[in-house]
């Protein structure tokens, strides 16, 4: 449905998007997911037409649309301030698309309540914009998208201004609605964990690079990169040396078929496990995260840890831990270079425990 | 602690309707007043004798017709020139843009007298001097601080998220500018239009100096019709 090839953008020499290229299937939610000022929102606003690019194709539908100005590609998009005309009604807002297509009247009536009742705002047409709270204001410029049918929707971080409920609960709905019409949509965020529930697959950009492309588990569970790992979920970083196949992981032993040389292991923490011959911690600090506790470790050479265990097992504040990683990554030049585990008990441990 | 009436705050809103209000209430009164003397509080006789005596002399009459009429066509072609330039300072970044803009306030920075001169000698090189279309050039420069200031800022004022909408969802540049932006614009443009208006009727000191010798405005004939008026502040060309 959406296609991009090496699109590219500078603005005054500095890079904002460097040769992105990735596609979009129809039906699909993909994520643009990244810090602020890494390019996602100059990508989107290629797509829309809304920038134009230096370099590369956008094809929508099998059409090369980059010369195209936003006025006649076949997307629309919404924006973060959802940029309603507060001197035309919501009726008139949502209309404005279709009048300007020139349907005739009674289609245009038909699909603006149509619109409007998808979005379940069908008793506030006549009102005006600033009449709305924020959350329909957002769901009115999701009409106004909507009801041009476009092969493509675009939206700008549309829920990153309302309040944390609200945020999920449109997420929820519009996951919903995007399901139910098999919209093909392309979803700027800075937010990963709305990127995690919402899309189909995420696209992580890092500086004006696309970092990784993947769906949200392939990202979470293995990060191609340093940058994604450390953006998408916690981790717990080990900064050590590999040398034969062992690496030391705060006191514990690690085997891995990586080659030998300088190495950065990632964790995440909940993959930690009390084991006998893990690194021994103290447990410095406890957050109580409801379903969970978190804990705060200081491992006995330095290191810090967090820890995500159940409530029931959790030691306390002060206590002595030993703890292993279940799954791990290794890194190195901040470049995914293989996995690693954790060494068995030593033999001469083990037989003394049989 | 129970709220108290603001009288504080009632006894200055009607001392500044007074202010304000009570100047204007006179001159009105005084428009239909025929005899008012003093222990009356309002005028014995009422009447429009004075309009007619006024509106009924020819030298009144048309220098306010030609008034109104050059003050409306300067303004307008002001504000058809000058919303789209204020449009282009707001949304458009080139070359030289502040120097541009500020280059309208010089107007008013330098002194008339040298700035009539250079244009009366302009005027005279390509026949303007003396003419209508000499009049609304002239007058038009009085007005263009206010035309592209206010509507710079105001433009300025307005997302450009709101016109990117419309642009994304289908509309033409010009239909985006018509139906988006001046509409949203449309107070401080009004406003705009208004001041430049009143500026341009006001400014009648300036086509005397050059363009028509032998016009006749309507503050010309404001300033001579009671004559003792007019020795006080002598227009020499009307």
């Amino acid at each position: 449905m959406l296609r991009l090839t090496d699109v590219g953008k500078s603005f005054g020499g500095a890079q904002a998007v460097a040769a992105a290229s990735f596609s979009v299937v129809e039906g699909e939610l993909v994520c643009l997911l990244g810090p602020s000022g890494c390019g996602k929102s100059t990508l989107l606003r290629m797509i829309a037409g809304l920038t134009e690019p230096d370099t590369g194709v956008i094809e929508i539908a099998g059409q090369d649309v980059t010369t195209l100005p936003a006025n006649r590609r076949p997307t629309a998009m919404v924006f973060q301030s959802h940029a309603l005309w507060n001197h035309m009604t919501v009726e008139r807002n949502v209309s404005f698309g279709l009048r300007v297509r020139g349907l005739p009247r009674t289609e245009i009536a038909d699909r603006v309540a149509a619109a409007l009742d998808l979005v379940g705002l069908s008793r506030f047409g006549s009102r005006r914009p600033a009449e709305l709270s924020g959350g329909q204001a957002q769901r009115v410029a999701l009409a106004r998208c909507l009801v041009v049918q476009p092969k493509v929707l675009l939206m700008d971080e549309p829920f990153s201004a309302l309040d944390a409920h609200l945020r999920a609960n449109l997420r929820e709905e519009l996951k919903a609605l995007q399901r139910r019409l098999t919209l093909t949509v392309i979803f700027v965020t800075h937010d990963q964990e709305e990127a995690m529930e919402l899309a189909d697959r995420i696209v992580v950009m890092d500086s004006g690079r696309i970092e990784q492309i993947g769906r949200p588990n392939e990202l979470y569970l293995e990060p191609q990169s340093l940058t994604v790992a450390r953006f998408i979920g916690q981790t717990n970083i080990c900064e050590t040396t590999i040398a034969g196949g062992r690496a030391d992981w705060f006191g514990a032993r690690l085997l891995t078929q990586c080659a030998d040389g300088p190495a950065t292991i990632l964790s995440r923490p909940e993959d930690l496990v009390p084991a006998s011959n893990g690194a021994p911690a103290r447990v410095d600090r406890v957050t109580d995260l409801g379903p969970m506790l978190r804990l705060h470790l200081t491992t006995d050479d330095g290191g810090q840890l967090v820890w995500l265990c159940p409530r029931s097992s959790a030691p306390q504040t002060g206590s002595r831990v030993s703890l292993v990683p279940g799954r791990l990554q290794v890194y190195r030049n901040g470049e995914r270079i293989g996995t690693a585990e954790a060494a068995r008990p030593s033999t001469a441990h083990a037989r003394t425990l049989a | 602690m129970t709220a108290r009436p603001p009288i504080a705050g009632m006894l200055i809103a009607l001392t500044m309707v007074l202010v304000i209000l009570g100047p204007i209430l006179t001159v009105m009164i005084w428009a239909f007043a025929e005899q008012w003397r003093y222990p009356n509080l309002l005028p014995t006789d009422w009447g429009l004798k004075f309009w007619y005596q006024m509106l009924g002399r020819e030298t009144v009459i048309t220098p306010i017709l030609t008034s109104l009429a050059i003050t409306s066509i300067s303004t307008t072609l002001v504000a058809v020139i000058c919303w789209p330039a204020a449009y282009a300072f707001a949304r458009l970044s080139f070359p030289g843009r502040q120097l541009l803009l500020f280059s309208f306030l010089a107007i008013n920075a330098v002194p008339k007298f040298t700035l009539f001169v250079a244009i009366a000698t302009v005027f005279l090189q390509i026949g303007l001097i003396g003419t209508f279309w000499g009049v609304v050039i002239v007058q038009m420069l009085s007005a263009m601080l206010f035309m592209i200031w206010i509507p710079t800022a105001a433009f300025r004022g307005i997302p450009p998220a709101l016109e990117e909408a419309a642009f994304d969802l289908g509309a033409s540049r010009l239909r985006v500018f018509l139906q988006v932006t001046m509409p949203q614009a449309l107070p401080a443009l009004a406003a705009s239009y208004v001041l430049g208006f009143v500026t341009i009727l006001l400014r009648w000191n300036r086509p005397c100096w050059l363009a028509r010798p032998r016009s006749r405005r309507c503050r010309f004939c404001c300033c001579s019709f009671p004559r003792s008026l007019s020795s006080s502040r002598r227009p020499s060309c009307a």
